[in-house]
């Protein structure tokens, strides 16, 4: 929630990165209070009654600041930053650059021959407003080399038909929910998924391939079944038989979510899963 | 031209009145079929632009300079002396949500 609301704004990205060391850290890191982090982090926490969320600091570990709630978060955050500055005093303004983060994300294949593809899912915010989430969500599903040519053909002659194995289908369980966080689905939250896939055309040593196939998931605290979803996709992909690699593979979802508990609020939401050999990082990352 | 020829051999007209039978039969279903699939095509991608255009926000993030290295975070702010911000969620925060 607070990124998709706050780290979304251009004025808090620029004030943060011109003035601010910033830090990410999955804070599961610092539960086991055995890690290097915990017992770095967790005396200097002690100033501040707050978990996660984000922390202003001085180098020397004084906390200037910090914020974790709901509300007006874009005006909160900015108060926190400015009331931290001004009790620092004067900075240089800073101008590091950024390094990219998740480089093969819906592009290229990364040394160890995996692929990854990009996924985004959306609904409208109001659908998802009595919940407390927010959309889009963004991720990312990583394949090995061996799984990703379930994506190719077999034999690339037109008509050849075939179905991606389950265990590879389900790697796409996030497109059958717009949850997010621990909401997301996961590979095995799926109750049902096929896959199908066809070459459509051969083309200058070009296969062009079609998929079509549904995916659907369930949520389930223990006995309790909170959501069940499914998504139909249809989708594309392209195949070099030259070279024997896939060149790009684009599949769109179409899905409903239900809550049994609340069988009138049925969500639908739109599902992108995306890679291609030769997009460039720019369109892999801001773009894609 | 036609009229002389059909008046040299009677059987031209019925010969072209097949032909363009046959065309509408077969000819039109192969050129849908690749029309179609054009479409099917320029409408999943006109589909993935605007889904992946409704995400562009959740990468701005990514403009900053994050060090993912705690230990590294306060060194980097202990040298040039200035604030850490440290931003800490459950998961990767600053991959998948």
């Amino acid at each position: 929630m607070f990124r998709e609301n706050v780290l979304t704004q251009d004025e808090i990205i620029d004030r943060i990165g011109s003035t601010m060391v910033p830090v990410a850290l999955d804070y599961q890191t610092i539960r086991d209070p055995a890690s290097r982090e915990s017992r770095f982090l967790r005396p200097l926490m002690k100033q501040r009654k707050q978990e996660q969320g984000l922390w202003i600091l001085t180098p020397e570990g004084q906390v200037l600041g910090g914020f974790a709630g709901f509300g007006d978060m874009v005006g909160q955050t900015k108060k926190v930053i400015e009331d931290a500055l001004e009790a620092f005093g004067p900075l240089e303004p800073r101008r590091a650059k950024a390094a990219p983060i998740q480089p093969y994300r819906g592009r290229g294949v990364s040394p160890d021959g995996s692929v990854c593809l990009a996924e985004c899912i959306r609904t409208s915010d109001d659908a998802l407003g009595f919940v407390n989430a927010r959309s889009p969500v963004i991720s990312s599903v990583t394949l090995s080399d061996r799984a990703f040519r379930a994506f190719a053909p077999r034999r690339a002659v037109v008509g050849a038909k075939w179905t991606l194995p389950e265990d590879v289908a389900k790697q796409l369980a996030r497109t059958s929910s717009p949850m997010c966080y621990q909401h997301a689905p996961q590979p095995d939250w799926v109750t049902d998924v096929r896959i199908a896939a066809v070459v459509r055309r051969v083309d200058e040593g070009v296969a062009r391939l079609s998929y079509e196939g549904r995916i659907a998931s369930s949520h389930r605290v223990g006995r309790t079944t909170v959501s069940v979803q499914e998504t139909e996709l249809t989708g594309e992909g392209v195949y070099d038989l030259k070279t024997g690699t896939m060149q790009s593979v684009l599949l769109i979802g179409s899905g409903r979510l239900r809550w049994p508990e609340a069988p009138e609020k049925v969500v639908t939401f739109d599902a992108l899963v995306e890679w291609d050999l030769e997009a460039t990082e720019s369109s892999s990352q801001a773009e894609r | 031209m036609k009229r002389i020829r059909a008046e040299r051999d009677p059987h031209a007209i019925l010969r072209w009145c097949v032909l363009l039978l046959l065309s509408a039969v077969f000819v039109p279903p192969a050129l849908r079929s690749q029309d179609t699939a054009g479409e099917e095509s320029s409408r999943l991608r006109q589909k993935a632009d605007d889904i992946r255009a409704s995400a562009e926000k959740l990468f701005k993030l990514r403009k900053l300079p994050w060090v993912t290295d705690v230990f590294e975070g306060f060194e980097l702010a202990r040298q040039e002396n200035r604030p850490v911000l440290l931003y800490m969620i459950t998961g990767d925060p600053l991959g998948d949500c």
